[in-house]
């Protein structure tokens, strides 16, 4: 696996884990009426666009490296999610939620294979 | 949604607390996934050259975008960080179902992972639910 391989698997997890947040801070204010119909679709908008780009960029991968390489690396986004989702929105996570998302992870990557 | 808040409690005759609800549309979620999957696979084995001629290609299709739906429906109440954990359980799928279906050997490292994982998914999402259900 090369430099710029490893930069573009890190780069899907950078999508999937951004996309994501953005999908949450537009659902999380949906039911508030904090802010406008617009702005909710906006913060959507941008999540599901992130979410698309990660889709084709994964499926590129997919056609040019065995499966098992970068399963590895599945492992790795719900750990990332969670600790970008405390350290962004604040979401609080009891000290069982982190214990088993490291378990999550460990886990995908040796089904993986790794 | 199935699990839509006015029709479900009424239809089974239980009363279901909101987290309750909102975990059991992460778990239409992770169903919908998962059989999505499925029939992608039926649709691209059946017609490799052409699957979008084919049923099962277009009711993976279908849902894919209810998956989509119950999602965002999920995270309007469920941290995102313990919402997409449980959704790991999707990427189980390929190898139970090797095992159950195929019977395929599995690998002690492997059949290890698939129980940390399940582990890890009932430590993630367990505490918030009941913490929840007590409020």
């Amino acid at each position: 696996m090369t430099a710029s391989t490893l930069f573009l698997c890190l780069f899907c997890q950078v999508l999937v884990v951004a996309g994501n947040i953005l999908l949450k801070h537009a659902m999380a204010g949906i039911d508030g009426q904090q802010r406008s119909r617009l702005q909710t679709g906006l913060w959507l908008f941008a999540g599901i666009a992130l979410l698309t780009l990660w889709f084709f960029l994964w499926l590129g991968l997919l056609s040019k490296y065995e499966l098992s390489q970068l399963y590895a690396f599945e492992g790795l986004s719900p750990v990332f999610l969670m600790a970008s989702a405390w350290l962004v929105l604040g979401e609080k996570v009891p000290l069982r939620g982190w214990i088993g998302v490291s378990l999550i992870g460990a886990g995908l990557m040796l089904v993986a294979g790794v | 949604m199935l699990t839509s808040d006015s029709t479900l409690p009424g239809f089974i005759g239980l009363k279901l607390s909101a987290s309750t609800k909102a975990y059991l549309k992460l778990g239409a979620c992770a169903a919908l996934a998962a059989a999505g999957e499925v029939l992608l696979k039926i649709g691209a084995t059946a017609q490799p050259d052409a699957p979008l001629t084919h049923w099962a290609t277009w009711i993976g299709i279908v849902f894919y975008v209810l998956n989509f739906v119950a999602w965002l429906e999920a995270l309007k109440t469920i941290p995102v960080g313990i919402a997409f954990a449980v959704q790991s359980i999707v990427q189980l799928i390929v190898p139970i179902s090797a095992w159950l279906v195929l019977h395929e050997q599995i690998s002690s490292a492997r059949a290890l992972g698939i129980l940390l994982v399940f582990v890890g998914v009932f430590l993630a999402a367990a505490p918030s639910a009941i913490a929840d259900e007590r409020l």
